[in-house]
């Protein structure tokens, strides 16, 4: 009984640290937009990260890109997966004629899988 | 055993309880004061990472440690920018040897090449000439007896159309223009005594007199093509020694295998400038051949763009970090390196993809100032010309590879020369979108309402397309110009000229912020199902120039308020992806485009 039990409470151990791994990390330091009719999605990792701050700068998975390289990759996605989710990291004081580009420029490279995250008080913070 | 299993039990429970706190679960308290100590402990935790960083960054490494981590930082990164500067050099190769190609040609060119657009309005004039001769000779048969053509007529008629085939196949020849000319004499005075012997019959009389008109033309095309042949310096005009891709000075060549990041962040930016160079070789070549000028003046105006880079290659061959702090510095001019290179491949892709459409041949030299030519609005409203019959006498497609696309059907005879429409009804109905299907081309007449624009540069109020501005090279998004029309004002919004964003919400566009005596860009790219024919209204004020995937379709002067239907063209839309761009010269006021389509066959209905 009791090796058991050590090796019921082992696997609950194991289990608990090994969820803990650290993933890479695509977010960027944002307040996103607040919103009541968000919809709450499962979290999928093979979505495409784009960020854009209040700066105005644009991040792809993360990693700072030009405008010209921007386009570039959205026409690379569109060619190889046109239905790839496409997560679109705004923030809240972010220039919204650059929200308004890059949500036109998707669009028009027949990238209809789009969502915009908002605020959620468990993953961000004011 | 007993004890076993409690004490067992008893330390698994400790276990849990410290591990606790790294399972996020809720329990209810009071929300406000837990989120406050939430946000406390954070911004605790906050400034302790911080303290502790700076004490990292600040660490002292000795220099074996540091070598060795530099190194090993270098080999991480290693792959991806070797992949990188791999790619770049495959496109950097590609680009030399289109330019190769295109350089050859120019070299290749002979003077006839130089009048071409010439040759072709005697072609025009030469078909014309046939036509009304043709018609003088229906109306001269009688209608009881149409078998009974009157000889002579027939006779001369014949005669004429020979000398007009020989006008066109000489090809722009200058040798053989003596000849012809004493031809094209002999042609107008068989004319003129015909005329004589129908003197009775007005309508076949003015159509040889019509006839006898375009030959006069002709005649005077072919003269002034002999002096200006004669003129012509052609090596002076084909010498492409100003061409500088080739004479670019390399940085030591980088062994990728034994080369560090320095080095090959170092060629990489040679790489680039290299491509940017040989793709304004290529720009002047097409210049030069379109436009019937030297292929030194063309590459003067030609500018290689290269944006400006972050000096990462001092950076990066800088002696081992001292600190962790350097060591992380390093990490970080790594990564940027990286990113910089994906970018820079970026662009070379762009410029590889602008310069593979339509290369020169020694086609081009006649099509290209042809087009160049009828791009030209001529004042006459509602005009349309047809941009895909070119190249071609009989009408079949040079602007497209195949006749088979959808709106060919309507062939250049079926086309009104000129179309009067309802300016009120068409925008009222208009529909605005850049992706177009069979479904939305159902809809009719559809405008471009979503553009990238920039400017103002200073037009002095004139209307100049031989001064050109940087997006006539090349459109770079994340390029900033230094040389708009407010350049020498510091603190002006319009100092440094970038692209902006812009969506209209009517068919009639205009640059966020107008103003006078001032050039303007706007491109955009629009998307195709499949690929077709379409009709291109362009209207603007005051005049505009249009490039279709780099092809000139409309090009207008002087001043004029907007009008829709000034003029149209029927291009070919290639299946996927077609860029446009506009160039608006504004005079005193008003600053405003537009681009419709339809479908030709639309018309019909």
């Amino acid at each position: 009984m009791g090796p058991l039990i050590d090796c019921v409470f082992l696997l609950l151990i194991f289990f608990l640290v090994s969820t803990m791994f650290k993933k890479e990390d695509r977010d960027i330091n944002i307040v996103p937009p607040e919103s009541d009719s968000a919809v709450k999605l499962p979290p999928d990792d093979r979505q495409v990260v784009v960020g854009i701050t209040p700066e105005g700068e644009v991040f792809w998975q993360g990693v700072s890109v030009s405008r010209t390289d921007l386009h570039a990759r959205l026409r690379t996605q569109a060619e190889d997966d046109p239905e790839k989710r496409i997560r679109l990291d705004a923030d809240a004081q972010a220039p919204f004629e650059l929200v308004v580009e890059v949500l036109d420029l998707c669009q028009f490279r027949g990238l209809q899988n789009v969502g915009i995250r908002t605020y959620d008080d468990r993953y961000n913070s004011k | 055993m007993k004890k076993l299993i409690i004490i067992s039990i008893i330390i698994h429970i400790i276990l849990i309880v410290v591990l606790a706190p790294v399972i996020k679960t809720r329990m209810v308290f009071d929300v406000e004061k837990e989120a406050e100590r939430t946000a406390e402990v954070k911004q605790r935790e906050q400034e302790r990472n911080e303290q502790e960083r700076i004490r990292r960054e600040k660490q002292q490494l000795d220099e074996k440690t540091a070598k060795m981590l530099k190194r090993e930082a270098e080999m991480r990164k290693k792959e991806e920018i070797t992949r990188e500067i791999t790619e770049l050099r495959e496109k950097r190769d590609e680009m030399m040897e289109r330019r190769k190609t295109e350089l050859e040609q120019i070299r290749k060119r002979a003077a006839k090449d130089i009048l071409a657009s010439e040759q072709t309005e005697i072609n025009k004039l030469a078909k014309n000439v046939q036509k009304h001769l043709e018609e003088a000779l229906k109306k001269a048969t009688p209608a009881e007896d149409p078998t009974a053509k009157p000889s002579e007529l027939r006779e001369m008629t014949t005669e004429v159309n020979a000398t007009m085939d020989k006008l066109v196949e000489q090809k722009g020849d200058l040798t053989e223009i003596p000849e012809l000319l004493t031809e094209l004499d002999t042609a107008e005075k068989r004319i003129s005594e015909q005329m004589e012997i129908e003197k009775a019959q007005d309508q076949v009389r003015s159509e040889m007199d019509l006839a006898k008109n375009d030959l006069r033309k002709a005649k005077e095309i072919l003269a002034k093509m002999q002096s200006e042949g004669a003129k012509i310096d052609i090596q002076t005009m084909n010498d492409t020694s100003t061409a500088e891709a080739d004479s670019l000075q390399p940085p030591p060549s980088a062994d990728s295998a034994t080369a560090d990041a320095s080095e090959m962040y170092q060629e990489a930016s040679f790489l680039e400038k290299q491509i940017a160079t040989a793709k304004a070789d290529i720009d002047a070549a097409r210049e030069a051949a379109t436009q019937n000028r030297s292929y030194a003046e063309a590459r003067k105006n030609a500018v290689a763009t290269v944006p400006d880079r972050p000096d990462l290659a001092s950076a990066l061959s800088a002696k081992a970090p001292g600190t962790v702090g350097e060591l992380n510095e390093f990490r970080e001019h790594l990564n940027q390196a990286e990113n910089e290179m994906q970018d820079m491949n970026a662009r070379a892709d762009s410029a590889l993809g602008n310069t593979a459409r339509r290369p020169l041949s020694a086609a081009s030299f006649a099509s290209g100032a042809a087009m160049s030519s009828a791009a030209q609005q001529s004042g006459k409203f509602g005009q349309i010309v047809d941009m895909t019959s070119f190249g071609n006498r009989d009408g079949s497609a040079e602007m497209r590879e195949e006749s088979s696309s959808e709106g060919s059907q309507m062939q250049v005879s079926e086309m009104p020369e000129a179309l009067n429409i309802d300016e009120g009804k068409i925008i009222s109905a208009a529909i605005p979108g850049r992706r177009f299907t069979a479904e939305s081309l159902r809809k009719g007449w559809l405008y471009l309402d979503t553009w990238y624009v920039i400017g103002p540069w200073e037009n002095n109020s004139r209307v100049d397309y031989t001064v050109k501005h940087p997006p006539e090279f090349g459109i770079d998004f994340d390029a900033r110009y230094r040389d708009g029309k407010f350049a020498n004002q510091p603190g002006h919004p319009y100092e440094i000229l970038k692209w902006e964003f812009y969506q209209s919400d009517q068919v009639r566009c205009q640059p966020p912020k107008v103003f006078g005596a001032s050039t303007y860009y706007a491109y955009t790219d629009v998307w195709f199902e499949e690929a077709r024919d379409m009709l291109i209204a362009v209207a603007s004020d005051d005049a505009s120039s249009v490039w279709l995937n780099g092809q000139i379709i409309w090009q207008d002067t002087g001043q004029s308020a907007w009008a829709l239907g000034e003029g149209y063209r029927k291009v070919h839309f290639n299946k996927g992806f077609n860029d446009i761009l506009i160039r608006i010269e504004n005079g005193p006021t008003h600053c405003v485009w537009s681009i419709v389509l339809c479908p030709p066959e639309m018309l019909n209905k």
